[in-house]
């Protein structure tokens, strides 16, 4: 395991920009139409429940990931399969997000660039990320977070300036009652994007105060629901839930329309830009987090040159992505409608909950 | 080995940046479009772009040769016309700063759904372009014209409807995202500017019409166009608009006039805020609404015996400026629920928002319900001040 | 076939003509028959022979190298002290090891002086500028400083200027240097440790810091690294800076290096530590982090609103520098939707008729610049203004004219180019020079896209860099809170009472001066005399 030291901001500021991610694309629970606000909201609250399970496994396993302790607690041949499931998993989510993210581009602002060059060219700043090591990916993301905080900031500002959120378009609250909304939450929302946190566990070693990471994580987690809270809010209120649900990216028609005396206009292109930096650094924990995963399954790759692995891998990981769909459509379908029950659904609740309860047996085992 | 693998990627990523620009389009290979205009052919549609000349517009020296020029090309849809376009254009069609795309009124009547699907789901034609329908016109016409002062015509309608919602009152703006929530919602029905023009439309394609003091063809914003869902079924007059604005409460800025006692003379007040409030409810199945308005305003000129600095002649006219502002609404009322029967409004929209329960149950027989509902206009008009001076000239 | 991977590979060392470390030889026929063979009977190199006690009984030779010595200290202070004033006042000079002490302590009257034994030390001490007395019969001599050469003196650094502050740069004299310093901090904590490095050219090299708030671990990392250097030649200081950085393959300086003695003094009482090399003005100050690239001495003798002003423009200059060009090619190549419509009508109306694409456009006049820059610094001074007339006609203007480049360009050009020189260290305008051509290209592929991606991978690798340890973008990354006062913003002085905390950890507290009140008093008798 590399010595590297996350600082308690760095983690914060990492957990938000990761959920952030590629929700600021697709957004949120749109279908639940003017409620989607309510989805975030109770995706939150079973999303710090299971942030508390992840945090208590790695109190339990202080200075291990996921992919160590799931052998310890299941023995050594369904340890092994349920480690590499994670990494495959997190390469995986990896390969989504980079496919998320190429295909915004390349819908927006590149059009006849074919997905492949701008996958290579996400790739390379993966890759090389990667190389240079959690340290120094914390300290980027420490670095950009400020700027995207504050343009985040300044857009939604400038979408009240103009005017064009009206409170009209979040009535009627409630309109298919409560049941809907755990409807549209589970799996959904739950899963994406606070069940992904799950990823975490790969990376809490490397906190500088492993205490903290239940506090600071959730923390995290308020905060970022806030702001998706306050994204989704003036999305909803702006576009109108019709518009909101058939956009493809919402948050980009929304900025799209701001227009303050001619002078303040047109600025898609940057908020793209800045969706991509939020949308790097999830890759990059994801990716990161696999890459971890093989290190620990794997120690002998430990020979080997970093950036060598990590090249082999990116190249895998554009193949991954490219062949993962045929079209944006089948993409982004296979994204909230087959990915959230099948695959986030074990990965994220099931498995962590059956190592905690295993964990808790072998515990008392112990004691006695 | 490992030193060969690097070598092969940075040389992979190298060739990748190198062979790239792909999606580079030079500035001077683009034909910038300013207007769109979209009439019915035959078979689809016939549309119309305005393209501008950069070195015409930009050019500081006179030249006989037009700030735009427009092309025209058919097909069978609307994507299809426009990528016909290439055939008559020198350069690449660049959508992006399209100011106005204008529907001829004869395509509106048969239902603009199918266009604005393309305007929506495109990428290069932002949102932030006004629709209008041109009034007894078809939309290449309106193109055509040339306007001085604004190089570009489709800049200069853009000012204009802009300006004549801003400070009249007599139309209303309408971009493609207001429209399309229009559109979708179950209790509300879309609109649109009108557009037309005045003098000839002959003299208007040459240059000849920038030449005159007096520009013997001149475009105009004024009514609106009521569509019960994609089609237009009607015109609101050039008073139905405003009042259709003060049901809104969009009036931002605008005048009324009101007659002295029995003479032709008037005082004219500037209007200077609106707000308006409507309440709905369901009562034995037949909705009722209450609007009521409060109106802002500031006397501007007064031609008639009085005495301004009195408070009682203020409240006069503040109650004379409640009955002609509420008689403006009423009439549009009239229109909108008795002649063209659509909601555009957006009574019923009202109802889904406030009284759920009850519009679930009457959602069904909306178009019926409609022009029976029970609608009352309450205007508050406060007179804030009276301009430099108290009383008229004419009180001595 | 030529191998790419030998250009790196080092060839064995040939250790020919290594003067050997043996023991001076006893006889001083010998010895200067010595020198002379080895020196090559250089004309510059300078053998006095003479007999000293006043019975001439004791020969002894001075040798020294003309140009470097004061010939005067060698006049009065030892050949008339060994000569003259021996015979006065009858020294004693009778038996041998007794001469030998008399002489050290009692006869020569010059200031600095040591004795040495060996071959090596004998070259050194000619070559250094030092007067060297062999007594026949010894195995040991004298080297008297007397170093005196022509020298530059003080003036105004002519690198970076300022309108307030000191006046004074460093010069090519090491000990002028050091003496700058101590002017500067009177502290006996400031310690100056100086080696010579260089197999032929010896070059002094001093290592200042001050004992007790420089960190020890990087003082000694800084002797670490310098120990390390077995090479030929140290002529400026740059080659130092080559040899002991962190890393090679980066634009980024990771070691600062100035002119100005205030600018080294107020790195020393930071924390840093200063490596003075002989013979160039220019010193050397690590740790150097990125944001003391942004900070000029001058911020510090200026309003603090002002100077938080300055800096904040100096930072926006840098990103200007860095990307105009780029974001004009992304904007008119890929994304003119964001370009408003009367500007881009005026735009695309300039670039009609212009043969090439934007990306080339900016390419060829970005390098027109460098190389007017590059022309303008190396050119001999008496014809540099036909620089000027060259660059801003026949370039600039003609080329417009003659439908070569849009005009608009012109001005994206001279807007880098002027953006460029503000900053107030020559180092950091230069990797920016170099990286600007780099998000040229990203831009002219991917358009906003690709700067971006340009710039995650510089922000990445700027992460990654550390000086002497110290992570190189902090106190941004990691966050230090409490030394943000001295980042973008410049606090008050009263309230920068805390040094950076990564460079020092030991000796924090810098003062303690409480921000300054009016006293109500005065404030009440001026008002009264009023």
């Amino acid at each position: 395991m590399e010595k590297a030291q996350i600082s308690s901001t760095q983690f914060v500021f990492l957990i938000i920009m990761f959920e952030f991610g590629s929700t600021i694309i697709v957004g949120m629970g749109f279908d639940a139409k003017q409620d989607a606000w309510l989805t975030i909201l109770s995706g939150m609250l079973g999303g710090v429940i299971l942030y508390l399970i992840y945090t208590h496994l790695h109190k339990k396993f202080p200075n291990a990931h996921i992919t160590t302790y799931s052998s310890q607690l299941l023995g050594k041949y369904l340890g092994y399969i349920v480690a590499w499931a994670y990494i495959f998993y997190f390469f995986y989510l990896s390969a989504r997000v980079l496919r998320d993210f190429s295909e915004l581009i390349v819908i927006t602002i590149l059009k006849e660039t074919p997905l492949l060059a701008v996958m290579l060219i996400f790739t390379l700043v993966i890759v090389y990320s990667c190389t240079l090591g959690i340290e120094t990916i914390a300290r980027t993301g420490e670095i950009f977070f400020p700027y995207v905080l504050g343009s985040g900031l300044i857009f939604l500002f400038f979408v009240f300036i103009t005017g064009i959120p009206q409170a009209d378009n979040l009535q009627p609250p409630l309109e298919k009652g409560w049941v809907n909304i755990f409807i549209k939450t589970f799996p959904q929302t739950l899963t994406f994007p606070f069940g992904e946190l799950v990823v975490f566990t790969m990376l809490f070693p490397y906190l500088n105060r492993e205490e903290k990471a239940r506090k600071l994580g959730i923390q995290a987690i308020l905060i970022s629901t806030l702001f998706l809270i306050i994204t989704n809010l003036t999305i909803l209120a702006s576009l109108g839930p019709d518009l909101a649900k058939r956009s493809v990216v919402p948050l980009l028609d929304t900025i799209s329309l701001v227009n303050i005396q001619g002078i303040v206009q047109r600025m898609d292109p940057i908020v793209i830009i800045i969706m991509v930096i939020v949308g790097v650094m999830k890759i990059v924990v994801f990716f990161l987090a696999a890459f971890i995963g093989l290190h620990d399954v794997l120690p002998k790759l430990k020979n080997k040159k970093r950036y060598v692995t990590s090249s082999v891998l990116g190249v895998l990981l554009i193949m991954v992505a490219l062949i993962m769909s045929q079209s944006y459509v089948e993409h982004i379908f296979v994204g909230l409608e087959i990915v959230p029950p099948y695959i986030h659904v074990p990965m994220q609740i099931i498995i962590p909950t059956i190592l905690l309860i295993l964990s808790f047996i072998r515990g008392r085992k112990k004691e006695v | 080995m490992n030193r060969v693998i690097t070598k092969i990627i940075v040389l992979f990523l190298l060739l990748a940046t190198l062979s790239g620009c792909w999606s580079k389009k030079e500035l001077d290979n683009l034909a910038i479009v300013t207007g769109i205009g979209i009439d019915k052919a035959e078979e689809g549609y016939e549309v119309s772009v305005q393209i501008i000349n950069p070195a015409e517009v930009a050019a500081k020296q006179l030249t006989t040769r037009t700030a735009v020029s427009s092309y025209t090309a058919s097909g069978k849809s609307l994507f299809d016309a426009i990528r016909n376009l290439i055939e008559v254009t020198p350069r690449k069609v660049y959508l992006s700063h399209t100011r106005i795309v204008i529907f001829s009124e004869e395509l509106a009547k048969e239902g603009i759904s199918d266009t604005i699907d393309f305007l929506v789901r495109d990428h290069e034609l932002r949102t932030d372009f006004y629709l209008a329908i041109a009034k007894g016109y078809s939309a290449k016409q309106m193109l055509n014209i040339l306007t001085p002062l604004d190089k570009i015509p489709a800049s200069k309608m853009y000012a204009m409807i802009d300006n004549s919602e801003r400070y009249l009152a007599q139309t209303r703006t309408v971009k493609i995202q207001k429209f399309t929530a229009d559109l979708l919602l179950e209790g509300q029905q879309p609109f649109l500017t009108g557009i037309y023009i005045q003098g000839s439309t002959d003299i208007g394609n040459s240059i000849e019409n920038v030449e005159r003091v007096d520009s013997p063809a001149k475009i105009l914003a004024d009514h609106i166009g009521a569509m019960k869902g994609d089609q237009l079924i009607g015109w609101l007059e050039h008073k139905e608009s405003k009042g259709f604005n003060y049901l809104t409460g969009k009036v931002k800025n605008s005048t009324e006039i009101i007659p002295c006692k029995d003479d032709d003379k008037y005082t004219s007040f500037e209007i200077i805020s609106t707000d308006k409030k409507i309440k709905g409810k369901v009562k034995d199945g037949k909705p009722t609404f209450t609007i009521d308005i409060k109106v802002r305003a500031n006397v501007a000129q007064s031609d008639c015996e009085l005495k301004i600095s009195n408070p009682k002649t203020l409240d006069k006219l503040e109650k004379d400026l409640n009955k002609e502002i509420s008689d403006t609404a009423s009439l549009t009322l009239e229109a909108i629920q008795k002649d063209l029967q659509t909601d555009i409004v957006g009574f019923g929209e009202l109802l889904h928002r406030t009284k759920n329960k009850d519009w679930q149950k009457i959602k069904g027989q909306w178009d019926e319900l409609f022009p029976e509902a029970d609608i009352k206009v309450n205007v508050q008009t406060k007179i804030k001040r009276t301009g430099t001076i108290t009383d008229s000239f004419k009180e001595k | 076939m030529f191998k790419l991977s030998s250009l790196f590979k080092k060839q064995p060392v040939n250790k020919q003509n290594n003067i050997p470390s043996q023991n001076l030889n006893a006889s001083l026929q010998d010895t200067i028959q010595d020198v002379k063979q080895t020196l090559g009977d250089s004309n510059d190199i300078v053998y006095r022979p003479f007999h000293a006690s006043y019975d001439g009984s004791l020969s002894m030779a001075l040798i020294f190298t003309d140009g470097l010595v004061d010939k005067n200290v060698i006049q009065d202070f030892i050949l008339r002290t060994l000569m003259i004033d021996i015979r006065k006042a009858n020294v004693e000079l009778s038996s041998k090891e007794n001469s030998y002490q008399t002489l050290k302590e009692h006869s020569l009257t010059a200031g600095e002086m040591s004795e040495f034994n060996t071959v090596d030390k004998l070259y050194e001490h000619i070559l250094s500028g030092d007067t060297v007395i062999l007594i026949d019969g010894y195995e040991k001599a004298f080297a008297v400083d007397t170093k005196g050469w022509k020298q530059r003196g003080v003036e105004e650094p002519s690198s970076q200027t300022s309108v307030r502050g000191p006046k004074d740069g460093f010069t090519e004299t090491i000990r002028t240097n050091t003496a700058l310093l101590r002017r500067k901090i009177k502290d006996p904590n400031l310690w100056i440790k100086t080696k010579a490095i260089g197999k032929r050219t010896k070059t002094d090299v001093s290592i200042a810091y001050i004992n007790g708030i420089a960190d020890p671990k990087i003082v000694k990392e800084v002797y670490r690294r310098l120990d390390k250097i077995n090479t030929d030649a140290i002529l400026d200081s740059g080659y130092i800076e080559e040899f002991i950085q962190d890393k090679t393959y980066t634009p980024f300086p990771t070691i600062y290096n100035t002119e100005r003695p205030d600018i080294i003094a107020a790195g020393l009482l930071e924390g840093r530590v200063a490596i003075l090399v002989d013979g160039t003005p220019f010193v050397l100050l690590v740790p150097a982090l990125f944001i003391q690239f942004f900070q000029a001495s001058e911020d510090y003798y200026q309003r603090a609103d002002f100077a938080t002003f300055i800096r904040l423009v100096r930072y926006l200059a840098f990103f200007l520098s860095l990307l105009t060009p780029s974001a004009y090619i992304a904007l008119t190549t890929f994304h003119q939707e964001m370009i408003p419509t009367d500007l881009l009508v005026s735009l695309s109306s300039q670039r009609e008729g212009v043969p090439f694409p934007a990306f080339v456009e900016a390419l060829i006049m970005e390098l027109t610049f460098e190389i007017l820059r590059e022309a303008g610094i190396r050119m001999p001074r008496a014809v540099g203004s036909a620089i000027s007339i060259v660059g801003a006609l026949v370039l600039g203007q003609a080329a417009v004219e003659a439908g070569l480049v849009s005009s608009a360009m012109v001005i994206v050009v001279s807007l880098t180019a002027i953006s460029s020189f503000v900053s107030p260290s020559f180092n950091m305008a230069i990797s920016v020079r170099m990286l600007r051509f780099g998000f040229m290209i990203l831009a002219a592929t991917f358009g906003l896209f690709g700067i971006l991606i340009g710039l995650i991978i510089m922000i990445l690798h700027l992460t990654s860099l550390r000086s002497f340890g110290v992570p190189y973008l902090s106190p941004m990354a990691p966050f230090i809170p409490k030394d943000q006062k001295d980042v973008m913003l410049r606090f008050p002085h009263w309230g920068l009472f805390s040094r950076p905390r990564l460079i020092n950890q030991q000796n924090v507290d810098r003062e303690d001066t409480e921000a300054p009140k009016p006293s109500r008093r005065e404030a009440e008798n001026q008002s009264v005399k009023d």
